[in-house]
């Protein structure tokens, strides 16, 4: 996936193109991984800046530069997460209860069912979340999802069918 | 339910109800230009150029509905200061008339990005460094890609690129208050950088400017105080 291509002799898709093709299921990836909209698009704006800034330099293989910024993309919701995570204890420690944002309703407007997804999601390790993010919201096969989260495919295949059976028992003991 | 029904349904949640509406305003400037030129090209050519002078001034101005006019002038640095500067970012204060607005070419405006909530322009032009600026002209072309969202409350933002993986948002606002980085995101077109600074620049810090543009020594400006320096 960190393929170079020669300019010269292989078709180099402009950016715009890479960001049309890819930017929803970077968001929807963003969203399930951090159940929070304003956050998911934040990130996946960061994501293809970072990409952005990079594009030419780095000159991803046109068939797997998805996988380039779905891995941008983890980084960046790992870093969210653990920005909220340190905020949150900070917040404990103070006394005071983290202010909710107003994803939580943006969601419960749009869409019931999904609220209930991210609900459960959000409840998982972050792996678990990771790996169904990737595999829903990515549409990745387990080999493209093993080269993003540096896991051997069959190791993906195992732990993505374990976040599932978690994510069925989450859901169902969420009431 | 086996493992690939529920991936099936949680993907299709996700798909149908959740684009949010600021996908939209993520869209890149339909500016022409030649595939040759790459990402950057057109950015690099018209606005990172003038930007080596080491002085980023930014006019926000404009702000139709809100009728303030605001100059932003910011002030980029190599190495974090050993001391914040002083004083703290003045809230914008409405004017009595909105300011002269920049010139853009028609074809800018033919190929802006999707509508806004409020009209706004905004202009960037190099400033104070004696040697460059007085032989530099200004750019003909608008500095930014496209103009910054400005949301219907007032807020909106740009982005500003860094070396490497470096950048800043930069939000602004009719008021002091509020969170600006809730309101400053959709701006950052996904395909474009409005402004691009020299590699190296860690440290960057604001000044509120009112009245005229952001051409040094223009008579009439009311300066505010730097704010902090905020370094990646």
């Amino acid at each position: 996936m960190h393929g170079a291509n020669d300019p010269s002799t292989s078709e180099f898709p402009p950016f715009e193109e890479v960001y049309e093709r890819c930017r929803e299921r970077v968001y929807h990836y963003c969203l399930l991984q951090t159940h929070d909209m304003p956050a998911a698009e934040d990130i996946a704006a960061q994501t293809f800046m970072a990409a952005y800034a990079a594009y030419d330099k780095r000159r991803p293989d046109p068939d797997t530069v998805h996988l380039w910024l779905f891995r941008i993309a983890r980084n960046l919701a790992h870093d969210h997460r653990r920005k909220e995570r340190r905020r949150n204890q900070l917040l404990q420690l103070l006394g005071r209860t983290p202010e909710p944002t107003d994803s939580v309703e943006r969601v419960a407007e749009t869409n019931a069912d999904l609220d209930r997804v991210l609900a459960v999601l959000a409840k998982m390790k972050e792996r678990d979340r990771r790996l169904i993010a990737l595999r829903a919201a990515g549409d990745l096969s387990f080999r493209e999802i093993g080269e993003i989260v540096d896991m051997p495919e069959a190791s993906v295949t195992v732990a993505t069918h374990r976040a599932y059976e978690r994510f069925r028992r989450l859901n169902r003991e969420t009431p | 339910m086996n493992d690939d029904e529920l991936n099936q349904q949680i993907a299709a949640l996700v798909r149908t109800a959740t684009t949010p509406p600021s996908l939209g305003r993520w869209r890149h400037d339909a500016r022409p230009r030649p595939a040759s030129a790459g990402p950057g090209g057109f950015w690099k050519r018209q606005i990172l150029g003038p930007l080596k002078s080491g002085v980023v001034a930014v006019a926000a101005a404009a702000l139709a509905t809100a009728t303030v006019s605001v100059a932003l002038v910011v002030r980029h640095q190599a190495t974090p200061p050993s001391s914040p500067a002083t004083g703290a970012l003045l809230p914008a204060t409405p004017a009595a008339t909105p300011s002269p607005v920049p010139t853009a070419p028609p074809t800018a405006a033919s190929t802006a990005p999707p509508p806004r909530s409020a009209p706004q322009t905004t202009a960037l032009r190099p400033t104070a460094v004696p040697s460059t600026a007085a032989t530099t002209p200004a750019p003909a072309l608008p500095a930014f890609p496209h103009a910054p969202l400005i949301t219907s409350d007032g807020h909106g933002g740009f982005n500003v690129s860094g070396s490497g993986s470096d950048w800043w948002h930069l939000g602004y606002g009719t008021t002091g208050s509020g969170p600006a980085k809730t309101y400053s995101y959709p701006d950052i077109a996904a395909t474009t950088t409005d402004v691009s600074l020299p590699p190296g620049v860690r440290c960057l810090s604001v000044q509120p400017v009112q009245g005229g543009d952001a051409y040094p020594g223009h008579p009439g400006r009311t300066y505010g105080s730097w704010s902090n320096w905020f370094c990646n």
